[in-house]
């Protein structure tokens, strides 16, 4: 079995070795008392980081690219929509106002892509951390 | 490349770990909500040289380690002009908290100790992703890491006799 290195020993802590390795280092740990006192001292400054760390966190208020949220969706939902009530509604028309009905479907239709597109394209949405 | 959907969804778990590491860094919570804000958002612009075969959370370190190195240089450059002569508190906040005390021991390590030693504990990186955020091999980072841990353990030690 081949000698643990000093940096093993952080790496044992910071679960960074193989299983097998891994194994090897805790026996040897074991074995041997000043490899354990080393080890011991490492350890307890770890776990007084880890808690110091877990003190320092928060949840910052984060602005993220627009498109990572779910309004990108509902603008879609709301675009088709719109596209269907003036559908449904334009064949109850006669002649001219059908086909006014119709652009206006289309120029809708327009517009609401164009608005989805700014929204995916804009810059920033207010995002709380969960953390 | 990661769109904007995927990136937020990548972004969002390490915010809380991102807060804690730029508010040790900065020493202000208000200095780091507004590194993580800037990281977020110019990660975003360089999204294209994100290469996804690497890991996200140490690329996205690299930029907000860069963040916070540029507002700690432009508070510097703030308090000299401004404040010349005037005694300024260490810390905005008002309470120490256990990190705060705890933080005090690392300051005479050096430099490249202190680094490898923050990303370690408040980013919660793995050895892959502090390689890739400090662009140096995973191997000198093993080394790095437990060199800076004995330095710090001894320090500690000395510090309470």
């Amino acid at each position: 079995m081949k000698d643990v290195q000093s940096e093993e020993l952080s790496a044992l802590l910071d679960g960074e070795l193989d299983a097998e390795r891994a194994r090897q280092v805790e026996m040897q740990i074991a074995a041997d008392p000043t490899l354990r006192m080393e080890f011991e001292v490492l350890r307890n400054s770890d776990a007084a980081w880890r808690h110091a760390a877990a003190t320092a966190m928060f949840a910052p208020t984060v602005w993220l690219p627009a498109s990572a949220r779910p309004l990108g969706q509902i603008s879609i939902a709301v675009m088709l929509a719109g596209v269907l009530i003036v559908l449904r509604i334009a064949p109850k028309l006669m002649g001219s106002l059908v086909f006014g009905f119709g652009l206006h479907a289309v120029s809708l239709s327009v517009l609401l892509i164009a608005l989805v597109w700014l929204e995916q394209a804009g810059p920033t949405q207010e995002h709380k951390s969960a953390n | 490349m990661l769109d904007a959907r995927a990136y937020g969804r990548e972004l969002r778990p390490l915010l809380g770990q991102a807060a804690a590491y730029a508010r040790a860094l900065l020493r202000s919570r208000h200095d780091a909500e507004d590194a993580v804000q800037q990281a977020a958002l110019r990660a975003w612009e360089r999204i294209a040289q994100y290469d996804e075969r690497r890991p996200f959370k140490g690329w996205w370190f690299a930029v907000l380690r860069n963040c916070c190195f540029d507002l700690q240089r432009r508070n510097i450059t703030w308090k000299t002009i401004s404040l010349e002569g005037v005694a300024l508190p260490e810390r905005e906040e008002a309470e120490a908290a256990d990190w705060e005390c705890l933080e005090a021991g690392i300051r005479g390590l050096p430099a490249a100790h202190q680094e490898v030693l923050y990303l370690k504990y408040y980013g919660a990186l793995s050895y892959r992703e502090l390689a890739e955020a400090l662009g140096i091999p995973i191997g000198t980072v093993m080394s790095r890491l437990h060199l800076a841990r004995k330095a710090l353990a001894a320090q500690l030690r000395a510090e309470t006799r």
